[in-house]
């Protein structure tokens, strides 16, 4: 899965770029000379041996010891060989990298966060702005010296609301043909505080530019004062409609700094949590996509499944939006009594609903009319714009990380992965409705596979990485330092770093976490999959209506907690 | 064509006879499972004080900050929380300082309304805290 | 002396119907809220009276208290009165409408329609022409761009669908041959119900009032997660409620007529000849339901599509129903 032989070939290549490899937790890294990035990149992309054609995560570290302080790490995916490679270039304080926003579209709005948060210019971006903070926004919050509390001396507000105009590239031509015309950040589709500006030609959308980072709470830097199970509170939200999901990705990426895997029983427990939060994402999105387009009925029926699946998730974790049930190493309870039952009463309604949804949209023709051949994004572009998740699958990219790098024992699941034809709103309307009957279908072997583990398992049992129980720490006095030593302070794990991601409901999910051998993360990065999907907006909007707007962004499925942290 | 769209009518007007699933708050109540992270309550001895000994890993392990303790040392020796404050308000309700505590002092109780007047009103105290247990007793 | 009797009884009929009317238009909203509501698997407004029957009378005293507010710029003249024409247009309908058979009063014939005019079908289309006058008006004296946009809209497709009808009517018009609506009631009593002569129109015909009176599935003009808002965009309390009260008062016209062109009126089994208007209550009650139903089914079409149906696809249509009329009648 990691590409070891890729360093060879590229030292072969580039002699001179290179600087080196490294390894850490199974990752494979190389180190590229700054200037050189542009031309390995393109080398890496066009090498048909090579061929990575996806850009996953690209982001900055800050090494303020160093003399070259920021690092800016790059990781790379191959579809065709399914293989993963890390690159690495390092810089100094005001110097600049080449932007690689030519060779994978989806390093626009990467390299832009990384320009705000860290203040690395890259050179030849089309439209360097700041992305998550406002136009205007004094400092890069994500540096070192940059107070978690933020800077209150020299803070003026500004004396007319930032962002209010345009970027300059999309007002260009004055001949007024065009209308530039905003949409949010209060309006009642765009799925949270998102704004959109939209330049038309009459009625038809030219071009469409987002704009991002109204929730934006500085979750990366708070988690850098946290320790690693503190942090899991934060991870809850992020992606609120399905937060365990990102406490399953962040979890397994602590995990995998460690080194260690937590037992078969906590494995299929979060395996059939990670599936009911699919379910709840899912049902959501169908929820508020139909209401867009019109059907309001669909809403609440939608809305009773989810109660009924949050009623669920609430008798196992003890809250329905932010359970934060994870532990390192396993899950914080077993389940409890009665809930197998209540599980599989719902498991055997819940076909009967799903066709009630596609009795009333399926085949409606007012339905076909609004999403068939709206908002098409074709599978090279998919790739390339780093577009994972169901809109990817809808495009007829047969990827999911759930088969293509199983973690958590997925690998001994039969489930089918829906992949659509056209890449339109509709298949990936179809794409979504097929992913819950198979979570359903997951589910119902996660129970199977639960009862056959014993009961109470549900923890690693490593003295380090575990706290004692309760009723040792009242009686023997080592349980009670290790519960003082684990609570207080927690377990640090050796310097190094780890990536590791899942199949979330809106795609790939992954955690970037630095470690400095101190119990608090050095790097906390989370990667978006709403973010970089909502890159591929211009291009699916692009020369349809206003009306259609609303119909793609409400298949892109987006979750601002998760575009802004 | 057509048919769909009648199917799809049939699908409503059954829906329309088959009865709400709504609850009718607050004459009717939604049961919360035994697990729910409502608001805290603190447990108490056998004289009706604290059993806190105010070592402070609840203050350490809370992610917002929310728990201000100020321990002083009582004549025979023992730990005791002169103020306990806990802000209900940038609680987020994870349940952590519940799974902390060593003598099973502060607990969540299935209570989930959280209600004040004020700011202050919000920021609950010792006395506070301890006169939930009975509360939640009549609760259940 | 047969004169004043005459306005006297034409007097009272206005206000009994205007009276009526008015109370049904208001309990239209609480028949649609619970209505929508049952769909939606929870209970509509029940909070206020016993099964929210007292909401729109709640609605009415919180509509007159909330604060009116003109745009600086609006056409004053044209903005107070805009909200005013859709109503008394849609209005003005209910007084070519038979509502009963014949009755006999103290005495007197009293027919159970205000104006029994030969041309009832003319002017009922007439005065549904005049009432998307208001819309334009609306949107226009609101100085804002978005409601000039959302008003023009909303107008072009009323004036696209009321060709589409008029022609749907031409096939009714042929098998009856008179304009006079009490007359087609009639025949249909003495015939068959004309639904069963033209099914087709009956259900062209029904497309074409969701459209008209711009309900979904036809509602874009006015849905909110629109750009903008539509025509009402700068209205708000009364003026805002009257721009709704003339969209119920439009489609419960628009219900009545359908009983009369195809539904046989005020016929039915059983019920004296004084209590033949409640048969007539009935279908339309039936019909607005069916509206109701409709608004919780199906999503909404893009304008263009819209458009494109009421021009391409429903004209066309309804021509050949017109052909296929009078092709079974001359064979």
């Amino acid at each position: 899965m990691w590409d070891r032989g890729a360093y060879e070939k590229l030292k072969a290549h580039f002699p001179e770029a290179i600087l080196g490899v490294e390894e850490s937790r199974g990752e494979v890294s190389v180190r590229v000379k700054a200037e050189e990035v542009l031309k390995v990149a393109k080398f890496l992309r066009e090498d048909p041996e090579l061929s990575y054609d996806m850009l996953v995560d690209l982001c900055g570290v800050d090494y303020p010891e160093r003399e070259e302080r920021f690092e800016v790490v790059y990781l790379l995916h191959s579809m065709k060989d399914n293989r993963r490679l890390r690159l690495k270039a390092r810089v100094r304080e005001g110097e600049s990298l080449p932007s690689v926003q030519e060779v994978w579209r989806a390093a626009n709005w990467l390299e832009r966060e990384v320009y705000d948060m860290f203040g690395v210019r890259f050179e030849g971006h089309p439209d360097l702005r700041r992305i998550l903070t406002w136009q205007g926004f004094e400092g890069h919050p994500l540096r070192k010296d940059y107070p978690v509390e933020g800077k209150e001396e020299g803070f003026e507000l500004p004396p007319e609301p930032p962002d209010l105009e345009p970027p300059e590239w999309l007002k260009e031509e004055g001949d007024g043909r065009y209308m530039i015309v905003n949409m949010g950040p209060q309006h009642p589709s765009t799925h949270g505080v998102l704004r959109v500006i939209l330049k038309l030609e009459g009625e038809q959308i030219v071009d469409a530019v987002p704009v991002l980072g109204h929730l934006h709470r500085g979750v990366e830097k708070l988690a850098e004062t946290m320790s690693y199970l503190k942090a899991q509170t934060l991870t809850d939200r992020l992606d609120y409609t399905a937060a365990f999901s990102n406490n399953l990705a962040y979890m397994m990426a602590v995990e995998k700094l460690f080194g260690i895997e937590p037992p078969k029983r906590a494995q299929y427990i979060r395996v059939m949590l990670a599936e009911f939060s699919r379910l709840t994402s899912h049902l959501l999105w169908l929820a508020t996509h139909a209401l867009d387009i019109g059907a309001m009925t669909v809403f609440f029926y939608c809305f009773r499944e989810r109660e009924t699946i949050l009623d669920i998730l609430e008798a196992i974790s003890g809250a329905r939006l932010t359970p934060s049930f994870l532990r390192i190493g396993g899950v914080a309870k077993d389940l409890p009594d009665g809930i197998e039952e209540r599980i599989e009463k719902f498991l055997d309604e819940f076909p009967s609903r799903i066709a009630e949804y596609e009795a009333l949209l399926s085949k409606n023709p007012i339905w076909l009319k609004r999403t068939k051949g709206i908002g098409v994004l074709q599978p090279d572009d998919a790739i390339n714009c780093g577009v994972t998740g169901p809109v990817l699958r809808g495009s007829g990219v047969r990827w999911d990380v759930r088969k293509a790098l199983p973690y958590s024992s997925y690998e001994e699941f039969e489930f089918e992965v829906p992949i659509g034809e056209r890449g339109d709103t509709y298949d990936r309307y179809l794409v979504r409705l097929e992913e819950m009957r198979q979570s359903a279908r997951i589910i119902r072997q996660a129970l199977r596979k639960i009862k056959d583990t014993p009961p109470g398992d549900i923890v690693i049992k490593d003295p380090y990485l575990s706290p004692p129980p309760k009723d040792q720490v009242q009686k023997e006095p080592h349980a009670l330092l290790r519960h003082f030593k684990y609570f207080s302070e927690g377990p640090a794990p050796l310097p190094g770093e780890a990536y590791m991601s899942v199949e979330g409901p809106k795609g790939e999910l992954g955690w970037y976490l630095v470690s400095d051998g101190t119990p608090k993360p050095y790097r906390f990065r989370v990667r978006p999959p709403c973010f970089v999907n909502l890159q591929a907006l211009p291009l699916m909007v692009k020369g349809h209506l206003v009306a259609d707007v609303v119909a793609v962004i409400g298949s892109i499925d987006i979750v601002l907690g998760e575009i802004d942290r | 064509m057509i048919w769909p769209l009648i199917k799809g009518l049939g699908v409503t007007i059954r829906r329309f006879f088959s009865g709400p699933v709504t609850v009718q708050y607050p004459e009717e109540r939604r049961s919360v499972s035994p697990r729910w992270r409502g608001i805290h309550y603190f447990e108490a001895t056998e004289d009706g004080d604290t059993r806190c000994v105010a070592c402070g890993l609840c203050v350490a392990i809370c992610p917002p900050k929310a728990i201000r303790l100020v321990a002083v040392e009582r004549e025979d020796g023992s730990r005791y929380p002169e103020i306990y404050e806990l802000d209900a308000i940038r609680c987020i309700y994870c349940g952590l300082c519940e799974e902390v505590c060593p003598v099973d002092a502060i607990k969540l109780s299935r209570i989930y309304n959280v209600v004040g007047s004020s700011r202050s009103e919000l920021k609950w105290d010792k006395k506070r805290l301890l006169e939930r247990r009975l509360e939640k007793e009549a609760v259940g | 002396m047969e004169f004043v009797y005459f306005l006297i009884e034409t007097a009272i009929k206005v206000i009994v119907v205007f009276a009526v009317v008015m109370l049904a238009v208001a309990y239209m909203t609480w028949v649609e809220r619970k209505v929508l509501g049952h769909i939606q698997v929870r209970y509509g407004p029940n909070r206020v009276g016993p099964y929210g029957l007292l909401q729109p009378i709640a609605d009415g005293i919180k509509a007159f208290f909330k604060e009116e507010v003109i745009p600086e710029k609006a056409d004053k003249v044209v903005y107070v009165m805009a909200p005013a024409i859709p109503l008394v247009a849609s209005l003005s309908i209910f007084s070519v409408i038979p509502f009963g058979e014949t009755v006999r009063i103290l005495g007197r014939e009293v027919k159970l329609c205000i104006a029994d005019v030969d041309i009832g079908l003319l002017f009922v289309f007439a005065m549904a022409s005049l009432g998307e006058y208001g819309i334009v008006l609306g949107g226009w004296s609101s100085y804002n761009k978005y409601g000039l946009m959302g008003a023009l809209r909303a107008a072009a497709q009323m004036v696209s669908y009321e060709i589409a009808l008029g022609i749907t009517v031409l096939g009714i018009l042929m098998l009856s041959g008179t304009l006079n609506l009490s007359e087609i009631v009639r025949q249909q009593i003495e015939g068959h119900w004309f639904v069963l002569y033209q099914p087709f129109a009956f259900i062209l015909f029904l497309i074409c009032m969701f459209a008209e009176i711009n309900r979904t599935p036809f509602d874009m003009p006015e849905a909110e997660s629109e750009l903008a808002c539509g025509y009402n965009i700068e209205y708000s309390s009364m003026k805002f409620a009257m721009f709704f009260m003339a969209e119920y008062a439009h489609l419960l016209a628009a219900s009545s007529l359908v009983t009369v062109l195809f539904l046989g009126g005020w016929d039915g089994p059983w019920l004296p000849p004084g209590l033949s208007w409640v048969w007539f209550v009935v279908k339309v009650g039936l019909l607005a339901f069916f509206a109701v139903w409709v608004r919780g089914t199906y999503p909404r079409l893009r304008y263009d599509q819209i458009m494109k149906l009421g021009w391409k696809i429903l004209i066309p249509l309804a021509l050949a129903n017109v052909l296929f009329t009078g092709l079974f009648m001359v064979v």
